[in-house]
C-alpha cells in the first residue's frame, strides 16, 4: 500500500485519537503547571440568614469578597508555577522529610517502617502504594484462575460449554459498578457472607472496618472481575495448541502435566504476555471498586483521588497534577514493554 | 425533596419553553465549573449554606434584588426565604434542615433512661445500652471518610465556640484544645459504633436504625419521616426525636442549621426573569400546602409535624447556621479528609490535626484566600 | 481423546462448580433482594425468604423514568459502535497492508493512549466542553467513546486483516467486477465473523465507562 494511501485511510481515526487523547493530555499538563484564583480581599459581610416562623439571623465577619474591575466582573489571575504545583501533589517536601527525620537510636527495620508509615500517610503516596499492590497482586491470580478455567472448561463435555463460558464470562461483562455493588451488599455489616460465617460457627466479622480486609476484598473484586477476560482469550487460544504436539509428548511418556507445561504454556507464552499487559494496564486504572467500596482511609487509587480532587474540590490544577503524576506512573510501568518492541521491530526491520 | 422541585418546575413546560432539571451527586463541582466558564449550562442551581459561599466569593452569582421586588406579590416571597449577603439577595431559600438525635422509645422506657440532652448523658446512656439485647449497637452516627466525617467534627467543634480559622488572617483555628477534645468526643462515640462506622454515610445509618440494630443516631431532621415508613422500617411508631445533644448542660447544642435555595449565575445565556419566575413556580404556597410533610419548608403557612419539631428545638436551643464563608467549607473538607487517620487508630490526634490544618492552608491558599 | 483419570473429572467439576458460585452469586443476590421492599431487602440477618414485591421495578420504571436512560444508553452505543467500527477498519486495514515505520509508531503510540486512565481525560475534558458548550450531550458523549475506544478497536482490525490473505484484495476486487462467487462467500464470512465479535467486545467495554458518562447524565428528563 502506498503512503499515501495509508495516510488516507488511518486519517479519521488517527484525527479522533490526536483530538480527543493526545490533544487533552497535553491540556493536562499545561493545566498542572499553571494556578489559577480569583482576586479577593477581606470585606466585612453581614450575611442575613432566615430561621422560620419569620425569625432571621444576621451574622458579621470579614468574608472574602470578590475584587471587581472596571467592568464590574470578578478577576481571575492565572501564573505559571512550573511544576510547584505536582511537586506539592506528590509532597515531596514531606517525602523529604520523612527520609531525614532523626529516629534515634531505632534498629534499621524499625527505621524504615517509621519511613513507609510516614510516607504512606501522604494521600499520594498511600493511593499509589495501593493502586500497585493492587495490579501487581491481582496478575498472577488473574492469569492462574484464568487458565486453570480454561483448561477445565475446555474438558468439558460440548453441550454444557456455552452456558458455562457465559456464566463464567459475568463478572466481566456486567459494569463495574453494579459488579462492585453487588459484591458490596455481600460484606456490609450483618449481610450475607457475615451472617453465613456466623453460622458456620465463626465469630462476627466486620469486612469493612479495617484496611487488611478491605483492601483484601477489593483485591478479590479485582481478581473476580478481571479473570474471565484472561479465561476467554486462553480458552480460545487452547484451541489452537496443536494436538499432534501435545500426543507426541504423551507417547513419549509425558504425563498429563509435564504435556501442558511442555507443549501448551511456551504455545501460548505470547497470549499470557498480551493478557497481563493489558490488565496491567487495567488494573492500574482501577477505580470503580474504591468508590464502592467506601472508606478511602484505608484503601485509595491513583484514578479515584485525581477523581475525587476534581469532582468534590474546586482546584483543576490540583486535579490535573494528580492526573500527571498518574500518567508518569502508567508509562513509567510500560517502559519495559515499549522498549522490548522497539528491539523487535528493529530486529525485523 | 428536590425530585418534588424538579417535578415542579417540570409542569412549567409548554411550546417555546423547555425545562431539564439534572439531579446529580457531583452538582457540587458542576456547578462551579458551568458558572466560571463564559456561558453556564444552567440557568439556576440549588444551593446550601456552604456551597454558595465559594459561588458568592467569585463574583458569579446574580443579585435577586430586583426581581424579588417585581414578583415579591404574585408568588407571595416571604423575607424569611431570602437570604442576603449586605444588601444583595443572592439566594431564594426554601427548605431548612438541621441533624438531631433520633431514638428508640421503647427501649429507653424499658432501661427507664432519660432522654440525653447532653454528650455526657448520652455517652452514660449507650454504656447503659451495651447490655441491651434486642439491639447491636447503643449508638451509630455517619463517620463515612470525607464529608461526612468532617460534618460531624464541626459540629462538635462549633458548640464549643471555637472558630475554624482566624477571621483576620484566614489561618486555620482548630487544631488546638478545642479541637482535640472534640476529637476525644468522637472517638468515645464510635466506641458505642459499629466498626464499621467509618465506612458509613447516613443513608447506612438510617438503615441501622430501621432494621432495629441501634438505639440512638444523628441523623438528618428531614430522614425523620421515614422512620415511619413500613416498607423501609422495622421500627415503626418506635422512633422518637430530640434536639441534638449539647456539650455543657444549658450550652449550645452541637448541630448547624441548614437551609436550601436557589440561585441564578451571572453567566446565563437565558433569560433571568424567566428562570427565577419557572423556580418560584415550584415554590409556591399551594405547593408547601400540599406537601407539607416533604420538608422543612421556609414559608409562614407551614405546618410543622412531628417529625420536624426536633429541628424546630434544636434551633431555638442555640444552633448555628453552618458558617457562611468559603473558607468553612475548605476547612471541612480538610478535616473529613485527615479525621479518618485518628479514629482509624492509624495516626495521633495531633497528627491527624496538623495534616488538616496543613490541607486546609493549602486549598485556601490555592483559592487566594489566604498569602502563601 | 484418552479417558480422563477420576479424580481430574472431579477436581474439573468441584474447580468450575466453585467458580460459578464464586460468578453468579452476588448477581443472583442482587437479582433476588430487587424484587423486595428496602426493609427485607437489606434486612439484619439476611432472610432467604422474604415478602415479593414489584415496588422498586415499577418506581424506576414508571416514575423515576428508568427508561429513559436505557434508551440514551441504546443510541449512544449504537452510534459508538457504527463510527468505531467504520473510521477503526479503515485504519485497521490500512495498518494491516502497509510496511513502513509509520504503521508501527502508530500502534505503539496507540497503545500508550489506551492506557491512559480516563480521569486524566476527563481533567481535561470538563472546563474544555463546559467553555464550548459541549457538555450534557450526547454527540459529545459518543465522540469521546469513540475516540477513547479507537486504539484498542486498531489494534483488533489490524490482527483480522492481517489475516486475510492480502491476494484476496486484489482477488475479491477482481471478482467484484467478475463473477465469482466463491470469492464473495469468503470475503462475507471473514467479514461477517470481524463484524460479530467486534461490536460484542466494543459494547462490552461501552457498558463499563462511568467515569466518562457523567457527561450526559440527565441529558435526558428525569
Amino acid at each position: 500500500m502506498r503512503r499515501g494511501t495509508f495516510l488516507a485511510f488511518v486519517a479519521p481515526s488517527l484525527v479522533a485519537m490526536l483530538l480527543l487523547i493526545a490533544v487533552p493530555l497535553a491540556g493536562v499538563a499545561w493545566i498542572a503547571v499553571h494556578n489559577s484564583h480569583v482576586e479577593t480581599a477581606l470585606a466585612e459581610v453581614t450575611t442575613e440568614v432566615p430561621m422560620f416562623g419569620g425569625v432571621t439571623r444576621k451574622v458579621t465577619r470579614l468574608v472574602p469578597q470578590p475584587v471587581l474591575d472596571e467592568a464590574g466582573e470578578a478577576i481571575t489571575t492565572w501564573e505559571y508555577v512550573g511544576g510547584a504545583e505536582i511537586a506539592r501533589a506528590a509532597e515531596l517536601e514531606r517525602v523529604g522529610e520523612a527520609l531525614t527525620r532523626d529516629r534515634g537510636d531505632l534498629p534499621i527495620t524499625e527505621k524504615l517502617s517509621g519511613v513507609h508509615s510516614d510516607i504512606v500517610n501522604l494521600d499520594f503516596w498511600d493511593a499509589l502504594e495501593f493502586t500497585l499492590l493492587y495490579t501487581f497482586l491481582t496478575t498472577p491470580f488473574v492469569l492462574g484462575i484464568g487458565f486453570a478455567l480454561a483448561l477445565a472448561v475446555n474438558r468439558v463435555t460440548e453441550r454444557l460449554r456455552g452456558t458455562l463460558v457465559f456464566a463464567t464470562l459475568l463478572p466481566m461483562i456486567i459494569t463495574p459498578v453494579v459488579s462492585a455493588l453487588s459484591i458490596y451488599w455481600l460484606f456490609i455489616d450483618d449481610a450475607v457472607i457475615s451472617s453465613l460465617l456466623q453460622q458456620m460457627g465463626f465469630e462476627k466479622l466486620y469486612f469493612l472496618g479495617s484496611e487488611l480486609t478491605i483492601r483484601s476484598i477489593i483485591i478479590f473484586h479485582g481478581v473476580w472481575s478481571a479473570t474471565p477476560f484472561a479465561f476467554i482469550l486462553l480458552y480460545a487460544g487452547l484451541q489452537t495448541v496443536p494436538h499432534e504436539t501435545l500426543e507426541a509428548a504423551r507417547v513419549d511418556g509425558a504425563n498429563r502435566w509435564q504435556a501442558t507445561w511442555a507443549v501448551t504454556v511456551p504455545h501460548l507464552a505470547p497470549l499470557f504476555a498480551v493478557i497481563a499487559l493489558i490488565h496491567l494496564m487495567d488494573a492500574y486504572r482501577v477505580f470503580e471498586p474504591i468508590l464502592v467500596f467506601g472508606s478511602s482511609v484505608y484503601a485509595n487509587s491513583l484514578q479515584h483521588l485525581t477523581y475525587f480532587v476534581l469532582a468534590f474540590q474546586d482546584n483543576i490544577h490540583k486535579a490535573a497534577a494528580y492526573a500527571l503524576l498518574t500518567v508518569a506512573g502508567i508509562v513509567i510501568l510500560l517502559i519495559p514493554v515499549l522498549r522490548h518492541t522497539w528491539r523487535e521491530q528493529k530486529g525485523l526491520g | 425533596m428536590l425530585e418534588l422541585i424538579a417535578e415542579k418546575m417540570e409542569e412549567c413546560e409548554r411550546p417555546g419553553l423547555q425545562i431539564e432539571p439534572k439531579l446529580t451527586t457531583e452538582h457540587r463541582g458542576e456547578t462551579d465549573r458551568a458558572f466560571e466558564a463564559s456561558t453556564s449550562p444552567y440557568d439556576t442551581a440549588a444551593v446550601a449554606n456552604s456551597s454558595i459561599t465559594a459561588l458568592q466569593a467569585k463574583g458569579l452569582l446574580t443579585p435577586l434584588n430586583d426581581l424579588v421586588e417585581k414578583y415579591r406579590d404574585e408568588y407571595a416571597i416571604e423575607d424569611s426565604m431570602l437570604i442576603r449577603f449586605g444588601e444583595d439577595v443572592m439566594a431564594v431559600a426554601f427548605m431548612a434542615n438541621a441533624q438531631h438525635l433520633f431514638f428508640r422509645e421503647d427501649l429507653f422506657e424499658q432501661h427507664g433512661l432519660a432522654v440525653p440532652t447532653t454528650y455526657d448523658e448520652l455517652l452514660a446512656a449507650a454504656e447503659k445500652l451495651e447490655s441491651a439485647e434486642e439491639i447491636e449497637y447503643p449508638f451509630g452516627a455517619a463517620f463515612k471518610s470525607g464529608w461526612e466525617l468532617g460534618n460531624e467534627f464541626v459540629d462538635i467543634y462549633l458548640a464549643r465556640g471555637g472558630d475554624l480559622f482566624d477571621p483576620a488572617t484566614g489561618e486555620a483555628a482548630f487544631d488546638n484544645e478545642d479541637g482535640l477534645a472534640t476529637l476525644e468526643l468522637m472517638e468515645s462515640l464510635m466506641g458505642h459504633m459499629s466498626p464499621n462506622a467509618l465506612g458509613m454515610d447516613f443513608g447506612a445509618v438510617r438503615q441501622q436504625l430501621q432494621q432495629g440494630q441501634i438505639a440512638m443516631a444523628f441523623l438528618w431532621g428531614d430522614q425523620a419521616a421515614s422512620m415511619d415508613k413500613p416498607e423501609e422500617s422495622r421500627v415503626v411508631d418506635k422512633i422518637a426525636f430530640a434536639p441534638a445533644p449539647s456539650l455543657e448542660p444549658g450550652g449550645p447544642v452541637a448541630t448547624t442549621f441548614w437551609w436550601d435555595g436557589f440561585v441564578i449565575p451571572k453567566n446565563l445565556d437565558g433569560d433571568p426573569d424567566l428562570t427565577f419566575r419557572v423556580v418560584m413556580e415550584a415554590l409556591r404556597p399551594e405547593v408547601v400546602e400540599e406537601h407539607n410533610e416533604a420538608t422543612l419548608w421556609l414559608r409562614s403557612n407551614y405546618q410543622p409535624g412531628r417529625y420536624a419539631q426536633a429541628i424546630i428545638d434544636s434551633v431555638e436551643a442555640g444552633a448555628p447556621p453552618y458558617p457562611m464563608v468559603p473558607q468553612a467549607e475548605l476547612a471541612h473538607a480538610a478535616l473529613g479528609d485527615n479525621i479518618g487517620d485518628f479514629l482509624a487508630g492509624k495516626e495521633s490526634a495531633e497528627q491527624s490535626l496538623a495534616d488538616a490544618a496543613r490541607t486546609y492552608r493549602r486549598s485556601a491558599v490555592d483559592a487566594g484566600y489566604l498569602q502563601p | 481423546m484418552r479417558r480422563e483419570p477420576a479424580w481430574l473429572t472431579v477436581l474439573t467439576a468441584t474447580g468450575l462448580g466453585l467458580w460459578l458460585v464464586v460468578a453468579i452469586f452476588p448477581f443472583l443476590w442482587m437479582i433476588l433482594i430487587s424484587f423486595r421492599s428496602p426493609v427485607d431487602a437489606f434486612s439484619v440477618p439476611p432472610e432467604l425468604f422474604a415478602p415479593f414485591t414489584l415496588e422498586n421495578f415499577r418506581r424506576i420504571w414508571l416514575v423515576d423514568g428508568f427508561w429513559h436512560y436505557g434508551i440514551s444508553t441504546l443510541v449512544v452505543t449504537f452510534f459508538t459502535v457504527l463510527i468505531s467500527l467504520g473510521i477503526g477498519c479503515l485504519a485497521g486495514y490500512a495498518l494491516s497492508r502497509y510496511g513502513g515505520m509509520l504503521g508501527f509508531w502508530l500502534l505503539l503510540g496507540a497503545l500508550v493512549f489506551r492506557a491512559m486512565p480516563h480521569v486524566v481525560l476527563l481533567t481535561a475534558y470538563k472546563p474544555a466542553f463546559f467553555e464550548l458548550g459541549l457538555w450534557s450531550r450526547y454527540e459529545t458523549l459518543i465522540i469521546v467513546y469513540v475516540a477513547i475506544n479507537q486504539p484498542f478497536t486498531i489494534w483488533m482490525l489490524r490482527s483480522f486483516f492481517v489475516n486475510i490473505p492480502r491476494e484476496l484484495d486484489e482477488a475479491a476486487l477482481g471478482n467484484y467486477l467478475g463473477q465469482s462467487r466463491h470469492m464473495d462467500k469468503l470475503m462475507l464470512g471473514i467479514a461477517g465473523a470481524v463484524s460479530i465479535t467486534l461490536p460484542l467486545i466494543v459494547l462490552v467495554l461501552l457498558f463499563q465507562k462511568y467515569l466518562v458518562s457523567g457527561l450526559t447524565q440527565g441529558a435526558v428528563k428525569g
